[in-house]
């Protein structure tokens, strides 16, 4: 079930600082102590390929990423985030969607840690009104 | 001591031989009193299972029976741990996560379609721990959940 595949090269066109959506499910969000609503890390795992989907902010749509799936919300992450734990960042265009990208763990292991350190590092782009725990 | 029993083919699939049935019967029991705790538990667990294929939009398989099953199983060795009521989450893949978040303390078990666990354990002034088993380990996951309730006593 754990890919062991090489991941791929990362995309160093893309800065650092440059926010990377991730569509979030109903399901995968949760409530803090605080009040406060993150998503779960799960959301940033994929243990099929261990490639996560993502998409360039800056040639994305909030409609274009959601359009598809009115009751999931929108989560920013800068790509110097999964890169700091050793992801690489590679670009992944579709003819629909240009701004498609993947987040690759290191060696296709997957690495709890990290998808934890997205989920907190993660800011809402829009979030959909959703009762959660 | 007061018992009710929670049976379902998920949680103990059926054996062959009569002495198997017998030896195990008693591993199904659950206090009455936690009865309502691992029922609620076991309900969510078990509507992960109808999850329709591509159900995260990204083209997902459904919640595996492998997954539904071990966690389930887990479910029912932590129940008289009284630990707090988890999050239960499906994960794309066809996995089922188990998660707690408690004073601090943070606990994730994803049980994946083949029958691995993997888990997450964070606890304040500590680096994340990070570790995977195969399943069945109901030790493991005690120990991991009795961690979790050092934040919750006295």
């Amino acid at each position: 079930m754990l890919s062991t595949m090489t991941p791929r090269p990362d995309d160093n066109s893309i800065n650092n600082e440059e926010d990377l959506w991730r569509r979030i499910l109903p399901g995968w969000l949760h409530r803090e102590p605080t009040g406060e609503v993150r998503p779960s890390s799960i959301a940033f795992r994929d243990v099929r390929s261990g490639e996560v989907s993502v998409h360039r902010a800056t040639l994305a749509t909030v409609d274009g990423v959601l359009g598809p799936y009115p009751a999931d919300s929108l989560a920013a992450v800068e790509a110097a985030v999964p890169r700091a734990h050793r992801y690489t960042v590679a670009s992944d265009p579709q003819p629909e969607d240009p701004s498609h990208c993947v987040l690759c763990s290191p060696d296709g292991r997957r690495n709890k840690k990290a998808e934890r350190a997205m989920a907190l590092a993660a800011r809402w782009v829009l979030l959909r009104p959703e009762i959660v725990r | 001591m007061t018992t009710a029993m929670f049976q379902s083919e998920w949680v103990t699939p059926p054996v062959r031989g009569s002495s198997r049935r017998a030896s195990s019967q008693w591993s199904e029991v659950i206090p009455i009193e936690r009865s309502g705790w691992f029922v609620e538990m076991a309900t969510a667990v078990l509507r992960l299972g109808k999850l329709e294929p591509n159900w995260d939009g990204s083209g997902s398989p459904p919640v595996s029976r492998v997954a539904i099953h071990q966690a389930l199983r887990m479910l029912q060795a932590v129940a008289l741990q009284e630990p707090p009521l988890p999050q239960v989450l499906p994960v794309p893949g066809g996995g089922v996560q188990l998660e707690w978040h408690v004073g601090g303390r943070e606990l994730e078990l994803e049980f994946l379609p083949d029958g691995l666990l993997v888990y997450l354990v964070v606890e304040p002034g500590t680096s994340p721990e990070e570790g995977q088993s195969q399943l069945p380990r109901e030790d493991l996951v005690r120990n991991l959940v009795q961690r979790l309730a050092r934040s919750t006593g006295p």
